[in-house]
């Protein structure tokens, strides 16, 4: 699927909403469905961007939906070859698996370049993310980059705890570049006015020099080509004579080495840049080797040849790309090259054509001396060039493959080898139907049955066949009969399990629920993986399991029949099993508690294992697992029996399940759970707290009126008040206080009893400063978040009262207050304040605001 | 409650009006079509949704709003009137308490608006004496 150079306009904050590109940019989506366990999906885009080119803001985004639970990472690989360049990463937060998940990124956070620097070699970025399945993961990494070439490889890893089964998702993988969005809002790049120079002082080319002011748009103009920008205000690298600008070169129609006016610039994707689907490992790639095609070995990176396949007569066009030594001339350049066309010819231009008139496999030698002195020298793998008369190798694909009828199938031939010359294309659908002859195309079969699908290609080489028996399944109406058998049905614990699918029918789904937790999805009609007929489940942990299959036929409107065998497995503990149990308590001063918590969201609950033995000799627990009934990702914990305790803050109100699995020394497991263990919320305690602001005390008293006691006096001595205005209640159960005329914040617990000040008067809240603290809630993360009335700022304070962020300030535009009376914090951890003498001017009212926290 | 409105990032907000982000991100307002002076702000979490009750004081007025995630807007829900000035305000998941600050009332509404009872002056034994201009209030 190659795309060739397209100005667009795309920008920061893609997401993973592609449709905020344009229509005319580069935007590409690759779906997959299924993963193998611990398979990698690998998406590769290649800039080649010879000689000189300068991308940047180009945007990735990827997401995972449909997923299947368990655990996913992802990783992406950024590479520069003979680039200097400035990269930044961030995912995007707000997103449901933002939210939900831990979403570190790894490294290259932020990659800037020093002035003038080059960076000569390779130079590999690596940067992973883990997340959980929110339904959506984001990550967006926008790039600014100047450089030979990018190769940008995203891999999304997917498995069930490392059980190793197949694990299921549509993946869907975004890029496109620039930097602006549809709506023509600035996201990120270039501003109007803005000069930017183009260069090249290439003496191969007799050197060339443009300079061209951005429009309103943000665009230079070059040789009517547009080019999109500048970036992040990189100071220009010093003209020598090395580069050369493809802006002169016919070959590389885009803008290239640029720079001026303190920043790069930068020209549209040029043409050579390619893209890959992503294809699964385990399932392999719809491409079939061709019947003579010797494993590609790539492209060396040192070297360029295009075309690479062709009969014989083929001219290719070589290019240099050999990297100069650093030492001692850091801007060392080559003087001579050498070129071995691997047919017994040779040349020593730097950029050499050369025509290949024998058929066969061949290895290029390049070499190149440099103003070090120095000879650098690069070879292709084996069959770099291959020079073949025989008809082009190729295959096809046609989704769905099964269905009933009518199954309407879009066929498309593959390819493996370059095409050149006229080609046609026979169709033989397999039901006698008339023949197709385009290169895609769409057939409808009206009968059921099986069918064999052939392709014919031909060309002026002669022709070729490619012909799958029984490719196409053609279905009657009526449901799937669901039908399985496992064996072993009992066993001792950690069993491992192999499940026959018996099921008849049209069927493209499978579902299958093992009863201890782990389920599975198996799809094939429409994917490119096919049908499994066997699944093999380990069962970890002793007990007696319901075992489900469902399966679902093709079609839109499909049939679906669910087949569940009670009791269907049973699983014995083994004689050294030990026995799990745990505890709990609310933050690090509540009562630990066997039978259960409950308290207020945010709850923080310090578990315990209290398995007999847990750590002592043998019988020490090797392995927790816990699963703390909130959808959040299992903790484990492996390799360390000391560590026995798990802490889980519960954000939202519910009943929670928590289940401990322990596995001991000796390889034996025993899972517990206890149920509607964690109460979060619910009808509460029924006790209130009071700001009798000018009474200058604080009344505690239930929820019906009933009087239990009351503190404070006035004055600002500890346990003395001016004015408190609001309470909020910490997770372990203290009582907060903004003291407002004293400026601070006075801790109690719930009895009144003094516990610490925080704060004194001072317009630094970094230094624990605060005129006029008004307001107060506590967020997801047991911080609290406090507004000052008079300095209008919003302060983050840890619950040991240590100054942690601070943003705000007076004025009337977003984040701007006048009077920031309120504050709130809801489950998804966003800050609200009520801004309310913040007038508008044609209104005259106060308003709300709502924020992210950003960390 | 007729005419509220709805404002969304891309009406008012640009990234760099208030400098770059630094810990908080501006993400919606909202404002009635009538004048308020809200105080007092507390977030009922329950049935999965994020509701958001205000008291707006001398309007003497309980606001109820949505914060839509997805469409990063403030919905009006509905209001009800509150008398004696609602400053305060808290919920236990099942009811909305409201502090009072001119009449020194605290009110118990359910999350739909309906009042369940009333405590404070004139009978200010149970409070331990008079409460006087309440603004504070958190219930466990």
């Amino acid at each position: 699927m190659p795309y060739g150079p397209k100005p667009g306009t795309c920008g920061y904050g893609i997401g993973n909403d592609p449709s905020r590109c344009l229509p005319d940019d580069i935007i590409v989506t690759c779906d997959t469905e299924v993963i193998g366990p611990g398979s990698v999906i690998t998406w590769e885009w290649h800039h080649d961007a010879y000689p000189w080119n300068c991308n940047f803001d180009l945007m990735y985004a990827a997401y995972v939906e449909n997923y299947q639970t368990g655990l996913w990472s992802v990783s992406w690989e950024l590479i520069f070859d003979n680039a200097w360049f400035g990269i930044h990463g961030q995912p995007i937060p707000g997103k449901p698996g933002w939210r939900g998940g831990v979403v570190t990124l790894s490294e290259s956070s932020f990659i800037g370049f020093q002035t003038g620097e080059q960076w000569y070699n390779s130079f590999p970025l690596g940067g992973g993310a883990r997340f959980n399945p929110g339904g959506l993961w984001p990550t967006h990494v926008a790039v600014s980059a100047c450089g030979y070439f990018m190769w940008w490889k995203y891999t999304i890893w997917g498995d069930i705890d490392g059980n190793e089964e197949p694990t299921y998702a549509n993946v869907h993988i975004i890029a496109c570049d620039d930097s602006y969005d549809k709506f023509g809002n600035y996201t990120g790049g270039v501003l109007p006015g803005v000069t930017i120079h183009l260069y090249d002082a290439n003496w191969e080319w007799g050197g060339y020099n443009q300079t061209a002011v951005t429009d309103v748009a943000g665009r230079a103009i070059f040789n009517n080509v547009p080019a999109k920008g500048v970036s992040y205000g990189y100071y220009g690298y010093p003209v020598n004579g090395y580069n050369s600008c493809p802006q002169v070169e016919p070959y590389y129609p885009g803008a290239g080495y640029c720079y001026g006016s303190g920043h790069w610039g930068t020209g549209p994707l040029l043409r050579s840049s390619e893209f890959w689907c992503p294809y699964s490992k385990n399932t392999g790639p719809d491409k079939p080797p061709g019947p003579d095609e010797p494993p590609d070995p790539g492209e060396p990176g040192c070297l360029i040849g295009e075309p690479r396949r062709g009969p014989s007569g083929t001219t290719v066009q070589f290019r240099s790309r050999l990297i100069p030594t650093k030492d001692p001339d850091p801007d060392a350049w080559f003087i001579r090259w050498h070129w071995d066309f691997g047919d017994g010819t040779t040349s020593t231009a730097q950029h050499p054509t050369h025509t290949y008139n024998e058929v066969g496999f061949y290895t290029i030698h390049h070499t190149g001396d440099d103003t070090n002195g120095v000879t650098v020298s690069c070879e292709t793998g084996a069959g770099y060039i291959k020079i073949s008369n025989k008809p082009f190798s190729y295959c096809f694909v046609g989704r769905p493959r099964t269905g009933r009828a009518p199954l309407h199938v879009k066929f498309e031939a593959l390819w493996n080898v370059s095409r050149s010359g006229a080609i046609t294309y026979d169709w033989d659908f397999g039901d006698g139907s008339p023949h197709g002859s385009a290169e895609k195309l769409e057939h409808t079969y009206t009968s059921p049955g099986t069918y064999t699908v052939t392709l014919i290609l031909t060309n002026a080489a002669g022709s070729s066949t490619c012909s799958v028996p029984a490719y196409i399944k053609v279905c009657d109406w009526g449901p799937p009969t669901a039908e399985f058998v496992g064996e072993p049905r009992e066993g001792v614990e950690t069993l491992a399990v192999t499940f026959t699918d018996l099921s008849v029918g049209c069927i493209c789904k499978w579902e299958w629920d093992y009863g201890d937790g782990h389920t599975l999805i198996h799809t094939a009609c429409d994917s490119k993986s096919d049908y499994v007929n066997k699944v093999v489940h380990v069962y970890e942990y002793p007990g007696v399991y319901d075992v489900t299959l469902k399966v679902t036929s093709g079609g839109i409107d499909g049939y679906m029949q669910t087949l569940c065998k009670n009791d269907y497995i049973t699983i014995t503990q083994g004689a050294c099993a030990p026995t799990a149990n745990f505890s709990g308590q609310v933050g690090e001063l509540g009562p630990r508690s066997d039978t259960g918590v409950d308290g207020s969201p945010p709850l923080t609950v310090i578990f315990k294992d209290e398995t007999p033995y847990a750590t002592v000799s043998t019988s020490s627990i090797v392995k927790r697992t816990w699963n703390f009934g909130d959808g959040t990702p299992e903790f484990v914990v492996t390799g360390s029996p000391a560590k026995t305790v798990a802490i889980h803050t519960y954000g939202r109100s519910g009943t929670y399940n928590v289940t401990l699995e322990v596995k001991n020394f000796a390889g034996c497991g025993h899972r517990l759970v206890k149920e509607a263990f964690v109460v979060v919320g619910g009808p509460g305690k029924g006790v209130i707290f009071i700001c009798d602001s000018n009474n200058h005390r604080i009344i505690k008293c239930k929820d019906t009126g009933e009087y239990i006691l009351a503190w404070g006096s006035y004055g600002s001595a500890v346990g003395q008040f001016s004015y408190p205005t609001d309470v909020c209640i910490s997770a372990n159960g203290s009582v907060l206080i903004t003291d407002m005329n004293n400026s601070r914040i006075q801790k109690f617990d719930a009895d009144g009893k003094y516990l610490s000040t925080w704060g004194t008067l001072g317009t630094d809240p970094t230094k624990k400063e605060y005129v006029s603290p008004i307001a107060i809630a506590i967020d997801v993360d047991g911080h609290f978040i406090v507004s000052d009335l008079i300095t209008n700022v919003i302060s983050e304070i840890s619950n040991l009262g240590t100054p942690l962020n601070q943003d705000g300030g007076p004025g009337d535009k977003p984040k701007q207050f006048k009077g920031a009376l309120g504050v709130a914090v809801d489950s998804w951890n966003q800050v609200y304040i009520l801004d309310a003498q913040n007038d508008d001017p044609e209104h005259k009212r106060g308003r709300i605001q709502g924020f992210k926290q950003l960390r | 409650m007729t005419g509220s409105e709805v404002r969304s990032p891309s009406h008012i907000y640009t990234r760099n009006s208030t400098g770059p982000d630094t810990w908080l991100q501006f993400d919606c307002e909202w404002r009635p079509a009538i004048p308020w002076q809200p105080y007092g702000i507390t977030i009922g979490d329950y049935g999965g949704f994020n509701f958001i009750y205000i008291t707006a004081g001398h309007s003497n007025m309980i606001y109820k709003l949505y914060h839509d995630l997805d469409t990063h807007q403030f919905i009006f829900i509905k209001s009800w009137e509150c008398l004696g000035n609602p400053t305060g305000i808290s919920n236990d998941n099942l009811f909305l308490y409201v502090v009072c600050s001119s009449d020194n009332v605290v009110r118990k509404f359910d999350f739909e608006g309906t009042q369940i009872d009333e405590w404070g002056f004139p009978d200010t034994q149970g409070l331990g004496g008079p409460m006087n201009n309440p603004t504070g209030i958190a219930v466990l």
